[in-house]
């Protein structure tokens, strides 16, 4: 029997107490810091985030569930956790929890009614890959092999809870009251909502596969609605190799190429056609087939942005609003990163810092193609973040704003624009999007 | 009235014995696993009236202690788990240990009446939290029963003494 699963924290006691001992720790860090500042020894900020992350990640690790979730997304929009923490985060590799071979049984029961003996003509008991929420196994029906992916009892419970509990540890971090972050905490805790109701995530990529099937080379597995429920998700299994390990190996540039370009054809029609799109592009969620197509996995994930925002966001792509200083600030202002009650210091500071955010992210849209390894670029967009965290204003209350709709739509696109650096892809971009867009 | 309602459970209890020996995957199983099995199913059983059942539990006082409605669940219980404890011996899953294992089935027991009660007044969607709870309390108790680091404790110290002798 899996011995990982004696230590998965589920009762709310455990958790707590875990998340105390972290805290304690990251107390006494900073104290360790704040003293050795007070004795004149050079410290830089760089080696505390560095222990802190240590910690946090080490409570992260050990929570499991949704609490990796809340970290792993952290990480992913630079700008809410530091470097040293994205880093450490990056390494949360979701360690196999096997449910046992009776509890998959019983999952099946409770929510298809049927033993999966029943409902399949094979069923393998034993999961052959395990994520952050579930497990996936394989299993034959009709000639055709399926990938069955089911959820973990009581991840879905521990959401809120898990959210409460992480929530004044990133408080600390940030340095800001609750209620400046409230709004960002709601859009975290729908997302992860919705990520464990496999009903749902069904029913998104049915949608987004319809809606982005004239992209060439890229695959969206189909979906078995008949033989799906809330915990459990059974789509077709796609012969192909992780996405990481065509990164680690693939030499031709031109195989690259393709990919790429299906990765950000697929992100941007979702994105300016439907304003509806994969919010989680990290490499362990696609596949690359031995014929050299993209596959997209887990639709967990998924933002719909609202059309206003989205105008007021893709409007700042056209030279001729980014140019109109009234128009700029009317779409800044839209997007809550101005607001009427600045004062003309705070306002500068915003200001800029939105400008350069926004032409760090827009660049790409500039062009008809783009290419996408140049590591000044990149280097620009992972500094950036970290520019904000390091700067004393951006602690402020006051400095917690921007729409909650962008955290993911930045998440979208920073993970998009990693990937593609990654495989040192140039891509076409289109632009068409841009007639569409303006204020 | 009190024959009845040990009935009632009893019969839950061949009735999960049933479906489990229907299970074509059941025989394959480990003992520990045969006991997850035969929990979840017994739950499941209990579910299709769960308002009953989870009536009867709350009603009931002293549980771990003499009870007389569960007392004829308790001695069929017993006789299945004797016979699983038998299995898990004989397979080297579970540690036979002088005088302590007279008390397995009795620690079984508590464990599943512990799961019985949390079920009762799990609210969770699908009472999914129980799942959880039976993963967790079923592990640990064979967890206790296998093979672990006292009973090597207690062989090197035998060993010692008989090397001094």
């Amino acid at each position: 029997m899996s011995a990982e699963q004696d230590k998965i924290p589920t009762s709310k006691v455990e958790r707590a107490s875990r998340v105390f001992r972290t805290s304690m720790k990251v107390g006494a860090n900073y104290i360790k810091h704040n003293a050795q500042k007070a004795v004149g020894s050079q410290v830089d900020e760089n080696s505390l985030n560095e222990k802190n992350a240590e910690e946090l990640f080490k409570l992260m690790s050990q929570l499991k569930g949704s609490a990796l979730k809340i970290a792993q997304m952290m990480s992913m929009d630079n700008g809410l956790l530091p470097k040293a923490f994205a880093d450490k985060f990056a390494l949360a590799q979701n360690s196999a929890m096997a449910l046992s071979g009776p509890l998959v049984m019983n999952t099946f029961k409770k929510y298809i009614g049927k033993a999966p003996n029943e409902v399949f003509d094979k069923f393998n008991v034993n999961a052959v890959y395990a994520a952050s929420i579930g497990q996936v196994h394989e299993a034959w029906k009709d000639g055709h092999k399926l990938a069955v992916k089911l959820q973990y009892p009581g991840v879905a419970d521990s959401i809120h809870s898990d959210i409460n509990l992480v929530k004044p540890l990133v408080l600390r971090f940030i340095g800001v009251k609750e209620k400046d972050v409230k709004q960002y905490f709601e859009e975290f805790e729908e997302r992860l909502n919705e990520e464990c109701d496999y009903e749902m995530e069904l029913k998104n990529g049915t949608e987004i596969a319809a809606a982005t099937q004239h992209i060439p080379n890229l695959i969206i597995p189909k979906y078995y609605k008949e033989l799906s429920a809330k915990k459990i998700l059974t789509m077709e299994w796609i012969e192909a190799k992780p996405l990481q390990h065509f990164l680690d190996n693939e030499t031709n540039q031109d195989k690259k190429n393709q990919i790429g370009q299906a990765l950000l054809d697929f992100l941007h029609s979702s994105i300016h056609e439907h304003q509806r799109f994969h919010a989680d592009p990290h490499p362990g969620n696609f596949l690359v087939t031995a014929d050299n197509k993209l596959v997209v996995l887990d639709f967990g994930c998924v933002k719909t942005i609202p059309q206003d925002f989205y105008n007021f966001y893709f409007s700042l792509v056209r030279d001729d609003v980014f140019n109109d200083p009234q128009k700029l600030r009317q779409c800044l202002v839209g997007l809550d990163m101005l607001r009427e009650s600045d004062t003309k210091e705070t306002e500068n500071l915003f200001f800029d810092t939105a400008v350069r955010a926004i032409q760090n992210m827009s660049l790409p849209m500039k062009s008809e193609t783009f290419y996408f390894g140049d590591r000044d670029f990149y280097n620009q967009l992972q500094t950036h973040g970290e520019e904000i965290m390091s700067n004393k204003e951006f602690r402020k209350p006051s400095a917690m704003r921007g729409s909650r709709h962008a955290i993911y739509l930045h998440r979208a696109f920073f993970g998009l624009y990693s990937i593609l650096f990654k495989l040192n892809a140039t891509v076409n971009i289109d632009r068409r999007f841009i007639d569409k867009v303006g204020v | 009235m009190d024959t009845q309602l040990q009935f009632e459970w009893t019969s839950v209890l061949d009735k999960t014995l049933e479906i489990c020996q229907e299970d074509e995957n059941y025989s394959h199983y480990s003992v520990r696993e045969k006991m997850l099995a035969f929990t979840y199913t017994f739950l499941q059983t209990i579910n299709t009236n769960e308002e009953k059942y989870a009536t009867l539990l709350k009603n009931q006082r002293f549980l771990f202690l003499k009870n007389t409605i569960l007392s004829e669940l308790k001695h069929d219980f017993n006789k299945h788990m004797d016979a699983l404890i038998f299995e898990g011996t004989n397979s080297g899953e579970i540690q036979a240990r002088p005088f302590i294992a007279n008390y397995y089935n009795q620690s079984v027991w508590n464990a599943f009446l512990s799961i019985l009660l949390f079920w009762a007044n799990d609210k969770s969607e699908n009472k999914e939290n129980t799942d959880v709870m039976v993963e967790k309390t079923i592990h640990f108790v064979f967890d206790l029963l296998a093979p672990n680091a006292i009973d090597s404790g207690l062989d090197l110290i035998q060993n010692f003494l008989k090397l001094r002798k």
